[in-house]
């Protein structure tokens, strides 16, 4: 048993098979990016594209890859990353902690001489090659003049007898393991995340308000342990504007003040734009797609009602004309309509601002197929059809709100900033170690033995550790000053 | 104002195509000595360059992120800069010039190619995290232009160092090949920091705009893509035993993946990031 743990251990550990994966995980997301992604783009585009290619998109999706980021390959392969990851970072946070854990270490002039970056400086009485000024007190003196060149550079110093340990950066080693916890970390927050996730959008005419419920949604899409966890509360869009200025004056581009309501309290009130959006109890709320939304009204010959509604209108192309298509009621009438603000003519010279805006309407209306009206409506015009009287009476903005409900997130953002954090620590607090020993083996004569080591960037570190020692002979030499 | 920001924009070009041409005639000829004249150059056009993102800036009233103009303009300045702090702290990379220099040239060219009309800052994009994520989107590119001059000179030096006849006083007088090696690795290592927060603060941004910090579209994915190219690279340097010269390759090659992830996504595929992109 011991045995098939230890290998799965190892095969998991193995550092090639991270890049490996790694590859993998590229060559898959360059694949994404080729293969039209169902949830990416819209479904008349996915469905253009499926019908110029019926054999690759067959293929494509039989195995997944129009859905590639979900499906099971490219969950494979990831999951497979996570365990490689999980079982490095484990191995790789023991061996730092197991760093950190040994903590003043002394060496002999045997290890120090042994190391990349060594050197010795000699003090004796007298004048020659690599030789110095022995000081009267040489072991005390010299440790004097040692400790200051290394606390000006930050190293935090211990001493016993005639070694010093110096060290900085000592924390530098936890940050290669914690940065690939931290990718564990947003993983898991991802997953967490999207299985409690709710999204979805949610249609309000100016003025009108709806309950957070699911049949209120007009897309909706929760994950499996969402649970239908829906709170109620009643959304009002109060006001919508087409171009909203907000209160420095900044133009916001379109707009809506949405109101949150528990119990007939007003609870949250906010103007949702662009790059401004509004949470409340968990949930966040966005703006997204508008448009213009004229009230029909069918009447009997008496004036009472037969039918009548809000359209909601979308401007497909930008152009500021908003059309739609409907059925008038259970009449069996249907139809479609093109509205559009548009100003009188007029002969005076006005300001933008003096502009009135009026909405006009085109309106077609088909019986069983057949052409039964064809004109233009201005507001509180009225058209006889059949025996009944159908109106123009109103009109108003309507926009979608995407609704989200998201938990993971402070978890996510978390993960990003502790990434950044861990990187930083991991490549730029490189662990730095420097090891002295002084050896006097005759009255007037010592030997400094000096040896120094950096985690990373060794080669960088090589400079750093002649300036150490230039610095310590400098002041062996001439003194302090 | 606007005209003026231009008249800069192409005195400082000039300097760089100055510079680029000495660069280059120095590392053809080893002539180490005219080094000077190049880095004046630079400096120079530097100075033209940061005067005309200003004029630019004051008249457009935002910061230079709005059009291709003005991002190219923007990557190319943070190159410069970050290529003349490295040379100012490891002075003996300096010849790397004649691999940034000739790349800040070409993106300075593209730049000149696009509109230079003033667009107002379009209300989906007044965010403080746009700001943040181009600018480390500008540094991550500088960092690792700068990763791959030296990567390029490295291969140059080992390639001088191979041959039979002794070493030319001109590659001498670059860094030993191993401290190369780690200047590389270093500025790799700066690279994808920034590259990590200019995803981070792409995934806030895109979340407060859109709903979702990530939705695998093909801007971000190849963000990712690029990050873990160059996540790879430290893993082969550090895991795999993989330095030097095999190392100095692939860097060389990924800064053809970031430029295209960079420059070119947005015109090889639709998506939301695709009108900012190509604007």
């Amino acid at each position: 048993m011991d045995l098939v743990w230890e290998k799965i251990s190892n095969f998991f550990k193995s550092r090639k098979l991270a890049v490996v994966l790694i590859f993998l995980i590229i060559i898959l997301s360059i694949v994404g990016t080729q293969i039209p992604q169902k949830s990416q783009i819209k479904s008349d585009v996915y469905n253009a594209w499926k019908n110029n290619h019926p054999q690759e998109a067959d293929i494509f999706e039989t195995i997944g890859f129009t859905n590639l980021f979900s499906s099971v390959i490219f969950l494979s392969v990831a999951l497979l990353l996570f365990m490689n990851t999980l079982f490095c970072t484990q191995n790789m946070l023991s061996g730092a902690l197991k760093k950190l854990r040994k903590n003043q270490q002394f060496r002999k002039k045997a290890y120090i001489s042994g190391l990349e970056n060594s050197a010795v400086i000699k003090i004796e009485n007298g004048t020659g090659n690599n030789t110095e000024k022995k000081p009267e007190n040489v072991n005390g003196n010299v440790v004097s003049e040692i400790v200051p060149v290394l606390k000006a550079r930050e190293y935090k110093i211990s001493q016993q007898e005639n070694c010093i340990f110096a060290q900085k950066n000592r924390f530098g080693v936890l940050g290669t393991p914690l940065f690939h916890l931290c990718i564990l970390f947003i993983i898991l927050a991802v997953v967490y995340g999207n299985t409690g996730r709710m999204e979805g959008d949610m249609r309000l005419i100016e003025g009108q308000t709806l309950s957070e419920d699911h049949g209120n949604y007009m897309f909706i899409n929760e994950g499996p342990f969402f649970n239908e966890n829906h709170q109620g509360f009643d959304i009002t869009l109060e006001k919508f504007y087409a171009n909203y200025n907000d209160e420095t004056g900044t133009p916001r581009g379109n707009a809506g003040r949405l109101v949150i309501t528990e119990n007939g309290q007003e609870k949250k009130t906010d103007v949702v734009y662009s790059n401004h959006l509004m949470t409340y109890n968990g949930y966040t709320f966005l703006g997204n797609v508008f448009g213009m939304a004229p009230l029909l009204i069918l009447r009997n010959p008496d004036g009472s009602v037969l039918s009548g509604s809000f359209i909601t209108a979308t401007d497909q192309d930008e152009s500021g004309r908003y059309v739609a298509y409907f059925k008038l009621g259970e009449t069996g009438l249907d139809g479609g309509l093109m509205v559009y603000m548009t100003a009188n003519l007029t002969s005076g010279k006005i300001t933008e601002s003096d502009i009135e805006q009026e909405p006009i309407l085109f309106l077609k209306l088909f019986d069983k197929g057949r052409e039964i009206y064809n004109g233009t409506l201005k507001l509180n015009d009225t058209i006889k059809i059949n025996d009944k009287y159908l109106g123009f009476y109103d009109i108003k903005y309507w926009s979608n709100f995407y609704i989200v409900k998201d938990y993971g997130i402070i978890f996510v953002y978390a993960g990003i900033g502790m990434i950044i954090l861990c990187l930083t620590i991991s490549f730029f607090m490189v662990p730095k170690k420097v090891w002295v020993e002084i050896v006097n083996e005759k009255d007037n004569e010592a030997e400094i033995y000096i040896g120094g080591r950096a985690d990373k960037f060794r080669a960088l570190y090589e400079e750093e550790f002649s300036d150490i020692v230039k610095d310590i002979k400098e002041r062996i030499t001439n003194g302090t000053n | 104002m606007a005209q003026i920001d231009w008249v800069l924009y192409l005195t400082s070009t000039t300097f760089y195509a100055i510079s680029s041409i000495i660069y280059i005639y120095c590392l053809v000829f080893k002539k180490e000595e005219k080094l000077k004249f190049a880095l004046g150059s630079a400096i120079i056009g530097l100075l033209f360059h940061s005067a005309s993102i200003a004029m630019r800036w004051i008249a457009t009233e935002h910061g230079p992120y709005i059009t291709m103009y003005e991002v190219l303009s923007k990557y190319a300045w943070f190159s410069v800069v970050i290529f003349l702090l490295a040379q100012y702290k490891y002075e003996k990379i300096k010849v790397a010039g004649f691999l940034v220099m000739p790349a800040v040239l070409l993106i300075m060219g593209a730049g000149s190619t696009y509109s230079r009309d003033i667009q107002l800052i379009p209300a989906s994009l007044r965010s403080y995290w746009l700001i943040a994520h181009v600018t480390f989107a500008n540094l991550a590119f500088g960092s690792l232009l700068v990763a791959t001059g030296i990567a390029a000179l490295y291969i140059l030096k080992e390639r001088n160092s191979m041959k039979k006849e002794p070493e030319s006083p001109f590659y001498k007088k670059l860094p030993e090949l191993k401290v190369m090696d780690e200047l590389m690795y270093q500025f790799v290592a700066a690279g994808i920091l920034f590259l990590s927060i200019m995803i981070g603060a792409g995934a806030i941004w895109a979340n407060q705009t859109w709903g979702r910090y990530w939705g695998w579209d093909p801007t971000e994915t190849w963000s990712l893509i690029v990050w873990s190219m160059y996540g790879i690279c430290l893993h082969l340097r550090m895991n795999v035993g993989w330095s030097g010269k095999r190392i100095a390759w692939y860097i060389i090659l990924s800064l053809f993946i970031l430029v295209f992830a960079l420059f070119g996504v947005g015109y090889v595929y639709s998506g939301l990031h695709t009108n900012y992109l190509t604007s």
